[in-house]
């Protein structure tokens, strides 16, 4: 059986159990999957769903892309550094070990209930496991290769583009899929903490008026379009550069 | 010409490896640096091909040019070609100039190394001979005035080294650049230099050098290389 057959026979089964255990107990507590498919339909046509799935989704992308830029500099800065190494590893260990929860609220109190501290708050979460795994890249990165590029005296520019930065594909992809499965779950934190809008905000509303359909039929749009992403833009990135990267 | 004047190079306080190294290459001429292992042969290579500027001394062409005004062509120890790129991409990279005239020298020297129908191969794809074809071919892709070898022929049999070396000697009969080649190999060194420099144990000097005259190149195991080997390890051993 192939691995795709497989996948999908397992995930089918987790269903067909879901929605036998939902018939047989008739609880709203536990509603049926086709309920929720339902409601999914119902939110998505009223319009509902679609915004606060796409407000979510460009807190998840705006938190993202600066945690992957700054996490990205530092880490290099402190893998080919080793007095920035040195300096900078004390706060990168501080930064590693601070609880979301408390970045999430310190971000609250200084910069208010806004869309920028709860971006802030998601990319300071994300920042340092960042900056981790470029550091390790930098670190390995083929010092002879590198003296390839110097010996047939490449610009600085191609040096850095086609020499240097291809070395740390692999880690800068290892650290966009790692970031994008903790950030979401992070936003969702933050919306539900202090936001007026969102997926995390519409799941602590439901959560008040215990509407399990609701809150399920939330989190499966969302999950669909996060392993969409990583289904349709992530797996394809990673093989390519896995045959690349032999 | 390339004259070398090395007054020192060292790797840390107490360890000095170069010390009043002395040399001077003619245009066209290919000279084989031989000696001792660690005496510093790689080191010199290193520093005449600028990838090392921390010593004492200057390396300059032409009484006072620096060798940044040079065509620079460098063939390392392992193929160190970027895995990431193709056969072609891989010369492409190390080019400069018109990209439409590079595409057409690329392909050109693809084919006269042989690997006209591995363009566009990664190097993981590629056989052990055919990433050092692909090497060498990088290094000629530009028309270098310079070519500098850093024991491109270690670690291969010797009907491979000897293909691998007539290969380089038919690169190097169009643009005759001048060459200075790295090798641990005597008979390699009297196979295909003009002249072979010999180092001494570190601090490492110019020790001596050879003349050879030969007529074109000969294969390792040829019987003039022999005879000439036999004298000549019998002067220098090491």
């Amino acid at each position: 059986m192939s691995s795709a057959l497989l996948r999908f026979s397992c995930l089918a089964a987790l269903f067909a159990a879901w929605q036998f255990i939902a018939v047989v107990l008739n609880d709203p507590i536990l509603p049926s999957p086709v309920a929720v498919a339902v409601k999914v339909s119902e939110y998505f046509q009223n319009g509902e769903l679609p915004y606060h799935l796409g407000i979510t989704l460009l807190r998840v992308f705006c938190a993202f892309f600066i945690a992957l830029a700054i996490g990205s500099f530092i880490g290099i800065v402190m893998g080919e550094s080793k007095t920035a190494d040195a300096s900078l590893d004390g706060i990168l260990v501080l930064g590693l070990n601070i609880p979301a929860l408390v970045t999430i609220i310190l971000c609250y109190v200084w910069l208010g209930l806004t869309d920028v501290a709860a971006v802030t708050a998601v990319a300071i979460n994300k920042i340092p496991t960042v900056t981790v795994t470029l550091r390790e890249g930098a670190r390995a990165v083929d010092r002879d290769l590198l003296q390839v590029a110097d010996a047939f005296r490449l610009s600085t520019n191609r040096r850095l583009m086609r020499v240097y930065l291809p070395q740390l594909y692999p880690y800068l992809m290892a650290a966009s899929r790692n970031g994008l499965a903790l950030i979401w779950k992070i936003v969702l934190v933050v919306e539900l903490l202090g936001l007026s809008s969102g997926v995390g905000f519409q799941l602590g509303t439901f959560f008040q008026f215990f509407d399990i359909t609701s809150i399920l039929a939330y989190t499966a749009a969302f999950i669909v379009v996060i392993m969409s992403i990583e289904q349709f833009i992530m797996r394809p990135l990673d093989r390519k550069i896995a045959v690349r990267e032999n | 010409m390339l004259s070398v004047n090395v007054r020192a190079k060292w790797f840390t306080e107490d360890k000095i490896i170069l010390k009043d190294v002395r040399l001077e290459v003619k245009s066209g001429e290919v000279v084989a640096i031989t000696g001792p292992s660690g005496c510093g042969k790689t080191t010199l290579l290193n520093l005449i091909a600028g990838l090392d500027s921390n010593f004492k001394g200057e390396i300059t062409v032409n009484g006072n040019q620096s060798m940044d005004s040079l065509t620079i062509g460098v063939v390392f120890q392992t193929p160190r070609l970027m895995p990431w790129l193709t056969a072609i991409d891989n010369l492409l990279l190390v080019m400069t100039g018109d990209p439409q005239n590079n595409q057409e020298i690329c392909e050109q020297k693809l084919s006269q190394t042989g690997l006209e129908n591995a363009r566009d191969q990664y190097p993981h794809q590629m056989s052990g001979g055919m990433q050092r074809r692909l090497a060498m071919a990088r290094a000629f892709v530009n028309q270098p005035s310079v070519l500098l070898l850093d024991e491109p022929f270690s670690s291969l049999d010797v009907a491979t080294a000897d293909r691998q070396r007539a290969l380089l000697m038919s690169l190097c009969y169009e643009t005759k650049p001048l060459v200075i080649f790295v090798t641990h190999d005597l008979r390699e060194a009297i196979s295909i230099s003009d002249r072979i420099v010999f180092m001494s144990n570190a601090p490492s000097k110019v020790r001596d050098e050879y003349l050879v005259e030969l007529q074109g190149m000969k294969r390792v195991n040829d019987p003039e290389v022999s005879k000439i080997h036999l004298e000549l390890s019998q002067l220098y051993e090491f």
